[in-house]
């Protein structure tokens, strides 16, 4: 357990209760795009530097942009002001969020690496060979299932945006030949 | 005692505090977010501890699945936010007991 590794774990914490404690949802988007850039790090110092890259281009990348876009796009930066309408829920989220981080605590902290264990893939850089084998070899139909979710995501989003419900268009009314001739 | 597993169980537990808390959708999706890095982090931290690359790949195919999550869901918020004009989750109750 390093000093580097403290300060990452520490920075991911720190700004995990930025994204919730926040009260500007641009202020907690911001605080997200940092936790996903300390992520990465923390990636990389664990030797998976695909994985790093990946986080970085796909979620601090993509799916930030898409969701400063949404905030922006709706405006609920003026409703962050409004009155909690359920504040005797505050006390209940602290107890179920303690609950489920002593659960997860006392099961995560009691791992320990199995005795005599082979890995499948051995991993040393976590460059994009290792993942490729890794995904195209024992998680190939998961990947095939991936790109079906993605598939069936993208229509989804399409139709759910939509402003009509889908339906066939009236055709265009053709104009006769006939009526064309009788214009002057 | 792995860190990397101790901070994945707290990164979750604030995420839970936030799904929980906030009222607007958006901020919800954000907390959501929190709780997909957070198995990611504990993915590639075992990854790390075993030497065993199938961990990664794992942790790949999960953010592959939120990039589509993310898509559909703020899907969702727009379509929501057309009808009712705003973004917060106590707008949508019409199925409400």
């Amino acid at each position: 357990m390093n000093i580097a590794a403290l300060i990452g774990c520490t920075l991911l914490v720190a700004s995990a209760l930025g994204v919730v404690l926040l009260q500007k949802p641009m202020y907690a988007a911001l605080a997200l795009v940092g936790h996903f850039l300390v992520l990465a790090a923390v990636y990389f110092g664990l030797s998976a530097h695909f994985l790093g890259w990946i986080q970085i281009i796909v979620y601090a990348g993509a799916v930030m942009v898409l969701f400063i876009f949404v905030i922006m796009l709706l405006q609920v930066g003026a409703a962050g002001s409004e009155p909690d309408p359920l504040p005797q829920a505050r006390p209940v989220a602290i107890l179920a969020s303690l609950g489920v981080a002593l659960a997860l605590g006392v099961v995560l902290a009691g791992y320990v690496a199995p005795e005599g264990f082979t890995p499948a893939l051995a991993l040393t850089t976590g460059g994009p060979e290792e993942i490729g084998q890794a995904v195209y070899g024992p998680w190939a139909y998961g990947l095939l299932l991936i790109g079906v979710l993605l598939l069936v995501a993208t229509v989804a989003a399409v139709v759910v945006v939509h402003p009509q419900s889908p339906s066939v268009p009236e055709p265009e009314p053709v104009a006769l030949p006939e009526q064309q001739e009788a214009l002057p | 005692m792995n860190l990397y597993l101790i901070t994945s169980a707290l990164i979750f537990a604030i995420g839970v505090y936030g799904i929980l808390t906030r009222r607007q959708a958006i901020m919800v999706f954000l907390s959501v977010e929190l709780l997909l890095n957070a198995a990611n982090l504990a993915l590639v931290g075992i990854s790390s501890t075993l030497a065993d690359a199938s961990a990664q790949a794992v942790a790949f195919m999960v953010i592959a699945i939120a990039a589509a999550e993310v898509a559909v869901g703020l899907g969702i918020i727009v379509a929501v936010f057309r009808l009712k004009d705003t973004a917060s989750v106590d707008a949508a109750h019409e199925l409400k007991g």
